[in-house]
């Protein structure tokens, strides 16, 4: 009986077979370097904002304090976009007649609110509370990046899973004095282990099973 | 295999011999319009695609189109939604952080205390409020429930005439018109009919020094109609103390309480409050050094929280209660009573001893259900062993005008058949559904020339009246109810009318 397959057959499953191994690591390394891109996780993307409002002009050059604005930052889980009326505070007395200005006055005028477009979106099933990170020390830099430095808000960090892994895993090198945590440009002096060491005590951060428990954000 | 082929279709056997078989009736009367329906594919008058573009290729498209619908969704640039910041905060709101408003649910027209649990504006839960006398923090399955009440979408969401929606100035200027007409008259057919009223606005309203309804319309009659509502722990006190007085009990001191059917622990306008003071007089005696504890005996006709939460138990007929109260009456010596019932003596031998043992810190309730001769021999036993000022206390009544409604609905019904009312404005409730069978109140009804209706939906009621109000809700209009000890509380709206409903108020 002649054989079914010609000799080549051998060579040929061979090479298919490490072929398509190489295919799928290639394809799962790729889908982990685009799930992990800026692309996917939307780093980096300003976004068109009803009244173009710099961050870098209010936080950076005027120094106004982030809790001027973001109120609850630190007793409630939102950190609060700030009503009409702050706004209003100043901008009744400075650039009164500004045309960038007008959806601003003109919410102030109807009552109804200004239309942001939201920058930052974690997903439904994770709960973030803006409180305890502030009073435990977490800067805003931390996980916001240089907000005075934004011209145009975005988002600086991926708030994927595993970056929020990676403080819960280790808070200690994040942690800073509370004064210190809308300072964007705070350095620690000393020694940083130590002071790292004095905080993490201070201010009775929980253990690290318990950060990175999975009922501690998916509750 | 041949021969069965041939057997079907060759032509030459004769038509009789080869076996039919019939599938259906019209198949063997073989009608020509039966032969055509089975020559074509679809009915004749189903349209037919005689498009080239198939069934098969539009499947094949559709297809692929929901498959690459699901493909935009992978676009993770596309916007994330919106932040709407109020443009002026109000006052002590913090977006994310809820707030608790006190206000009073009502029930039967008996109010409890609540706390509603309010988010950016919409409230969200209710609870009992711990400083209001008839919750103390707790609330029941009803009050709970008043939340989805609130939002159930099958609230009726606009004014009615006859089924056709009507504007607010259309029914105003109808009201007016009939309400004129009657006033000319002292407002004589004018009857108001509402459930149970315990508000003191309303009260105001209706019967007050200054009302303008009394000064108008001093003919007009007001009725009231409340479906599960009983009229016997009234008529017991006026039978035993010569007035319809309130009974107030103090668990947290009695020792002994004695239930004539009385579910006191599970439904009633003070069982939230009952049922905290017993436990608390429980659970006190159960820490080292405490008082004694409690006992509690009931007797009663259907199982029950207070009988389940018995320490003596005994089922009995609801008829016989009145035997068995009576029985402990003549155990306790009361006057003119002739001797024990022997069905129980030795029950309310017992009873009684305890009783007697805990003069004044004893408490004996009468249920709802029970005639008022029940609830008469319970003040009178309360009287007999002191216990009057101590565990029981007589309040003057908290209803407005506490009367046998069902009486008084049947004097209603039939006024309205001899076409004595000529206009029933109906004020919440509704009575066509709920009234007793006997009085044909929806029969009778349909001889009133106007009727209104007052309700939170579009019911059996509304759909017998000419026109119909949307009501609005507890939570969405000021108002204000009396607990069951008297306790005045305040309904504060926490959200605007989410249908235009108007309050009775």
């Amino acid at each position: 009986m002649p054989q079914v397959f010609h000799r080549s057959f051998n060579t040929l499953s061979k090479v298919s077979i490490i072929a398509a191994l190489t295919c799928l690591i290639v394809l799962s390394l790729a889908l982990y370097v685009v799930g992990w891109s800026p692309y996917v996780t939307q780093e980096r993307l300003a976004r068109v904002q009803p009244v173009q409002f710099s961050h870098a002009h209010h936080a950076g050059q005027l120094g106004i304090d982030c809790r001027y604005c973001h109120t609850s930052v630190e007793s409630t889980p939102f950190a609060g976009v700030p009503p009409t009326k702050t706004c209003m505070n100043c901008h009744q007395e400075i650039w009164v007649g500004a045309s960038v200005l007008e959806p601003v006055r003109a919410s102030y005028r109807t009552g109804a609110p200004i239309a942001w477009e939201r920058v930052h979106n974690l997903a439904q099933f994770a709960y973030f509370d803006h409180s305890i990170h502030v009073n435990k020390g977490v800067g805003c830099v931390e996980c916001h990046g240089r907000v005075d430095q934004m011209p145009f808000t975005y988002q600086d960090k991926p708030l994927l899973m595993g970056w929020c892994l990676d403080c819960h895993r280790n808070p200690k090198s994040h942690l800073r004095p509370r004064n210190e945590v809308v300072n964007m440009t705070w350095q620690p002096t000393g020694d940083r282990a130590q002071l790292a060491d004095d905080l993490y005590k201070q201010y009775h951060i929980r253990s690290t099973e318990e950060l990175t428990s999975c009922s501690t954000c998916h509750r | 295999m041949k021969e069965c082929h041939s057997n079907s279709t060759d032509r030459s056997v004769p038509e009789q011999i080869r076996k039919r078989h019939w599938r259906a009736l019209e198949e063997l009367a073989s009608s020509p319009q039966f032969q055509e329906m089975l020559e074509r594919e679809f009915p004749r008058h189903a349209s037919e695609w005689n498009d080239p573009f198939t069934r098969r290729k539009f499947l094949m498209l559709m297809g692929a189109s929901f498959a690459l619908a699901g493909m935009s969704g992978c676009s993770p640039q596309a916007p994330i939604g919106e932040i709407l910041p109020y443009a002026k905060q109000p006052e002590q709101m913090v977006p994310g952080r809820a707030l608790q408003f006190a206000s009073a649910a009502t029930l039967g027209g008996y109010a409890t205390g609540i706390l509603v649990k309010s988010h950016e504006g919409r409230p969200t839960k209710i609870e009992g409020n711990p400083n209001h006398p008839a919750s103390l923090g707790a609330t029941d399955a009803f009050t709970q429930a008043e939340i989805l009440g609130l939002y159930d979408p099958d609230r009726s969401q606009a004014i009615t005439y006859r089924g056709q929606p009507r504007s607010w100035s259309d029914a105003q200027i109808e009201f007016r018109k009939s309400l004129d007409a009657l006033r000319t008259e002292q407002g004589r057919g004018l009857v108001i009919l509402s459930s149970t009223i315990t508000s003191p606005t309303l009260a105001d309203q209706l019967t007050g020094q200054t009302s303008r309804f009394k000064h108008d319309f001093p003919a007009a009659r007001w009725f009231q109609f409340e479906p599960a509502h009983s009229n016997n722990g009234h008529e017991g006190a006026r039978l035993a103390l010569g007035e319809p007085l309130d009974t107030l009990y103090d668990f947290t001191s009695a020792d002994v309480i004695i239930s004539l059917d009385a579910d006191f622990l599970g439904v009633g306008p003070a069982h939230l409050r009952s049922a905290r003071d017993f436990s608390t007089k429980r659970r006190s005696a159960a820490a080292p050094g405490g008082p004694a504890m409690n006992r509690l005996y009931v007797a009663e006709s259907a199982p029950s929280v207070t009988g389940s939460a018995a320490d003596h138990r005994f089922p009995i007929r609801a008829a016989d209660v009145e035997q068995f109260a009576l029985s402990l009456a003549s155990e306790l010596q009361l006057p003119g009573l002739s001797r024990a019932n022997a069905k129980y003596e030795r029950l309310v031998a017992a009873i009684a001893k305890d009783l007697n043992a805990h003069r004044g810190a004893s408490v004996v309730i009468a249920g709802e259900t029970q005639p008022p001769i029940v609830h008469a021999i319970a003040h009178a036993l309360n009287d007999t062993l002191g216990n009057v000022g101590h565990t029981v206390r007589y309040i003057a009544p908290v209803e407005v005008n506490p009367r046998d409604q069902i009486a008084d609905l049947k004097t209603l019904t039939e006024d309205m058949s001899a076409g004595h009312v000529q206009m029933l404005i109906i004020l919440g409730g509704n009575p066509v559904y709920d009234a007793p069978a006997d009085l044909e109140f929806a029969k009778q009804l349909q001889h009133v020339p106007q009727r209104v209706h007052l309700g939170l939906y579009q019911d059996e009621t509304s759909a017998l009246c000419d026109w119909h109000l949307p009501q609005a809700h507890f939570l969405e209009a000021w108002g204000d109810a009396r607990a069951f000890d008297g306790t005045v509380s305040i309904q504060q709206p926490l959200i605007a009318p989410l249908y235009n409903g108007v309050s009775a108020i």
